[in-house]
Parts: structure tokens; sequence; C-alpha cells
């Protein structure tokens, strides 16, 4: 795993700590870049190779839908999941068709680590 | 009171059924988030006037409300808000963040933690209710508010004697002096579309 780089982006900052704490605690050699929104995601990848995002969905300005979007025209081989309290299924069938992983809240290691392990 | 928006007993049932699936997944994220047994109250619907709904959630009118509030879109509408009554806020926290952060940056975290708990238990509320009326929901992104009843409703003078759909269902952890309320308002035109949601719901299950 040490050759991972995740992206994590959730405009709640308890979130990405909460997630964070979980991948330092299975791993300390994975680095995680943290954004609080799309934008900054996109602006803070543009030199570096991800290969992991988790990606909130309900965030100001793009969504996690069209975030994942931009993400994978830039990392077709990223593993990109949704990390959302909206459990509604036509949001799985939407994070589905653009082949990501929907991955419900509350955030909890199980749920993290088999996103990234699965 | 406006005969288009009372409901039959069939249509009452279905609401609180539904509520208490969606409170019920909302229960067990809370529980999840905090790792403790969470309980919950029977859920209440009731039609009252935006004033009365003020009253009814100033349980101590003394103190201040604290608040996510969140509203949502879709085939009806309203507010959703989740209110905490927290006599250790920092307990909750801790019980929420599960590191040994110190009190000055738990502080500092209250207002997102908040949050993100609120968006968690009223997502899980509303988006379960979605999901069994077939319907679509968009919701804003969640506000931390505090205030008064009348401030957090937002409460003009010429609102006072709206009439407004309420519906909620109280959370509560054992042992611990933790309450939190989840609050769905419907106002009339929302109201009378929500029947219809739910009229088709239950022609569903007639079939």
């Amino acid at each position: 795993m040490t050759s991972h780089m995740i992206l994590v982006v959730d405009d709640s900052r308890v979130s990405r700590m909460l997630v964070r704490a979980i991948i330092d605690h299975d791993n300390e050699q994975i680095q995680v870049i943290e954004a609080g929104n799309g934008e900054e995601a996109l602006s803070k990848t543009q030199d570096i190779q991800v290969t992991i995002a988790i990606l909130d969905l309900n965030m100001p300005g793009m969504d996690g839908l069209v975030l994942a979007s931009k993400l994978l025209a830039r990392f077709p081989k990223a593993k990109i999941g949704l990390l959302t309290a909206n459990v509604q299924d036509i949001v799985r069938e939407k994070a589905h068709a653009l082949g990501i992983t929907f991955i419900p809240k509350p955030i909890t290691e199980e749920r993290i680590l088999g996103f990234i392990y699965g | 009171m406006d005969d288009n928006i009372q409901l039959e007993e069939l249509q009452h049932d279905a609401i609180i059924e539904l509520l208490n699936i969606g409170m019920g997944k909302a229960a067990a994220s809370l529980s999840l988030m905090l790792n403790e047994e969470v309980k919950l109250s029977i859920p209440r619907l009731e039609l009252l006037t935006r004033q009365q709904a003020a009253n009814h959630l100033n349980t101590q009118p003394q103190q201040g409300i604290v608040a996510i509030k969140q509203y949502f879109h879709g085939p009806f509408w309203g507010e959703a808000l989740l209110l905490f009554q927290l006599d250790n806020n920092l307990e909750f926290l801790r019980l929420l963040i599960k590191d040994n952060l110190p009190s000055d940056l738990l502080i500092e975290l209250e207002a997102d933690a908040l949050m993100e708990v609120g968006n968690i238990i009223l997502s899980a509320g509303l988006f379960s209710l979605a999901n069994n009326l077939n319907e679509e929901l968009t919701s804003d992104l969640p506000l931390f508010v505090t205030g008064t009843a009348v401030e957090i409703l937002e409460i003009n003078a010429s609102q006072k004697n709206e009439v407004i759909m309420l519906l909620r269902m109280d959370f509560a952890l054992e042992n611990k002096d933790i309450s939190l309320y989840a609050v769905f308002i419907l106002d009339l035109p929302s109201i009378k579309q929500f029947k219809s949601s739910i009229d088709q719901f239950l022609g569903k299950l007639r079939q």
C-alpha cells in the first residue's frame, strides 16, 4: 500500500479528520491529500497521481459526482468512492453508472478500509 | 383548517410508519457514530401554526437552541431540523470524534461536527422516506443555527398563523445527558403534495 496516494474531499473538516485517522491508524505510509471542495481537489492533484479518492457528494460548488467524472478523466485507473449521507437509490444508481463505489455515511473503519482494500 | 390538509387515519398511519423506518435508519447511524445505544421516541405528527410549532420546540425557553437546519426540495419540500439538547457538549464531541483532542480544538470543531451529525441523521430520515415513496429529494447544505425557536424557524409576523405539518422524533442516549430531536416542517402547498405522494404509496400497497 505504500505507493497509494489517497485523495479525501469533504467540506466537513470533521469528516476529513475521521477518514484520515482511519487511514493513518491502518497504515501511516499511505499519503493522504485533503481538500474541502472540488476546485481545491482538482488544484491539489494537478501534478500528482491519485490512485484512490474518497469524495463527499453534497459540497459547495461542484458535487461529488461531477468531481468524480473530472477525476476519472484525469486518472482513469483511480478507484473512487462516493461517501455520502444521501442514501437514495437514485444516488447509488448514479454512482454505479459512473463506475464508482457508493459508501454510505456515517464513516466507519470497516466501510473506509473495506473500500480501500476491497 | 383547510380540509385539503387534514389526514385520513390511513394516511396518518403511513406517514408515522415511514417516519419510523427513516428515523430507525437515522438512529442506527447515530449509534454507529457514537458507539452507544440510541433510544427512539414514538413519532409525532401534528398540524400546527408556525407560532405553535415554535412553542413546541422551545422545551427550555430560558436556553437558546442549537440546531442544524437543512432545506429539502422535490415533489414536496420543507425544512429538516436536528435540535441538540446537550448538557455537556465536549462529552458529545469526544464520543463522536473518538480522538483525544484538546478541548480548545474540540470547541473549534463543534459547529462542523454538529453539522456532520445533522446531515447524516436528517439525510437518513429524508432519503429513506424518498426511497420508500419512490420520489427524488434534494437537500441544501446543512446550516448551523442558534437562537430562539422563533429565530430558528425564521417566523415573521405575517407567518405566525400559517399552518404547517410538524413531524418529530426524539433520540436519547442511555446513561448520558444527550438528547436530539429531529423535526420536519412542511408548509401548506407542500403538505398537499406530500399527501399526494402518500396516496400513491398507499395505492401501490392496495394493488
